[in-house]
């Protein structure tokens, strides 16, 4: 006989959706495991007891942990976030931002921001990257003075933060709005696709 | 789920049902708030409606995230802490014209799933 205490159920049950979960965003993920703990809580208050066989049937109806996660992480993907007219604009604006020095970057940068597609993290992540490939334009040319031919420092920094940026922060972005979301989700990939069109 | 060996025909009930559970719980909320584990029993005793229950708090997070309800925890009288959802001027508009186009799409498909049955019981 092989009995579990019914709190490590839940406790492992809450970690296995944790980690499920990791690729929403924090706080999105935390709001889960709130409404998931406070589900099992009325679950086992209502049943009058939290005995094992009470406990497993509850989380047995809740659902595995990796289905929940997915059905989170599926459909605001599916509803057209992961490339919508926004994240186009965005990722071209940065792209080509080299067109138009720092204003073409700000917009691409206000675009990142407004959009829902990419975690805070993602953002950033991307711009920061963006950043300090352009302060690498400005340190190698520093540290190379024997060009002569070099503009201005000024004219560096414009080149580094108007052509190099941008573009790395485009690419970024875009690698993580193609991250694939969970494989096992089935039949998401035909529904993302409906909803996307 | 038994019956419906057909993949595609499987696929296109999961996807029609998963576009329609969202609005099952916009019409709970119709007429009063109700908290979460509230909402997910309702949805349950519907045949068929809910294969995890689980599945129904993201879909109730989209929800709110598109502003078609508004969430408040309160201390309940006995039990833990509970989190209501009431629906907004948003979602009462969203759950009516998704009512008139459910009821049109019923029928249009009724019409056409019916009459072809009869169609194949008299031709002899």
């Amino acid at each position: 006989m092989t009995t579990v205490h019914p709190d490590h159920l839940v406790a492992d049950y809450l970690r296995r959706l944790e980690a499920a979960a990791s690729a929403l965003p924090p706080e999105r993920r935390t709001e889960l495991i709130a409404e998931i703990r406070a589900h099992v809580e009325e679950a086992l208050w209502e049943a009058g007891t939290s005995d094992e066989v009470t406990v497993r049937n509850v989380l047995e109806r809740l659902g595995s942990p990796e289905e929940i996660a997915n059905a989170a992480v599926g459909p605001s993907t599916a509803a057209g976030r992961t490339r919508g007219k926004l994240e186009i604009a965005a990722l071209v604006a940065l792209a080509l931002s080299g067109v138009l020095p720092i204003v073409g970057w700000a917009i691409g940068v206000v675009l990142v921001l407004a959009s829902g597609a990419w975690s805070t993290r993602d953002k950033a992540v991307g711009l920061t990257l963006g950043l300090l490939a352009a302060l690498s334009v400005p340190a190698i040319a520093v540290a190379m003075p024997v060009g002569g031919g070099l503009g201005p420092f000024e004219l560096l920094i414009l080149v580094g933060w108007g052509v190099v940026s941008g573009p790395v922060s485009a690419a970024y972005l875009a690698y993580r709005l193609r991250r694939p979301s969970h494989p096992v989700v089935g039949v998401m990939p035909a529904a993302s696709v409906a909803a996307g069109n | 789920m038994r019956c419906m060996e057909h993949g595609d025909a499987r696929k296109t009930l999961t996807q029609l049902h998963r576009g329609t559970v969202e609005y099952c719980v916009l019409a709970l909320l119709r007429d009063e708030e109700r908290y979460g584990f509230d909402l997910v029993r309702a949805l349950s005793q519907a045949d068929g409606l809910v294969m995890s229950e689980g599945t129904i708090y993201p879909l109730l997070a989209r929800l709110r995230r598109e502003n078609l309800v508004t969430t408040t925890w309160r201390e309940s009288d006995a039990g833990p802490p509970r989190r209501y959802y009431r629906l907004t001027d948003i979602g009462h508009a969203a759950l009516a014209t998704f009512t008139v186009e459910w009821m049109r799409f019923r029928d249009a498909v009724d019409t056409l799933l019916i009459q072809e049955n009869g169609h194949d019981h008299r031709s002899p």
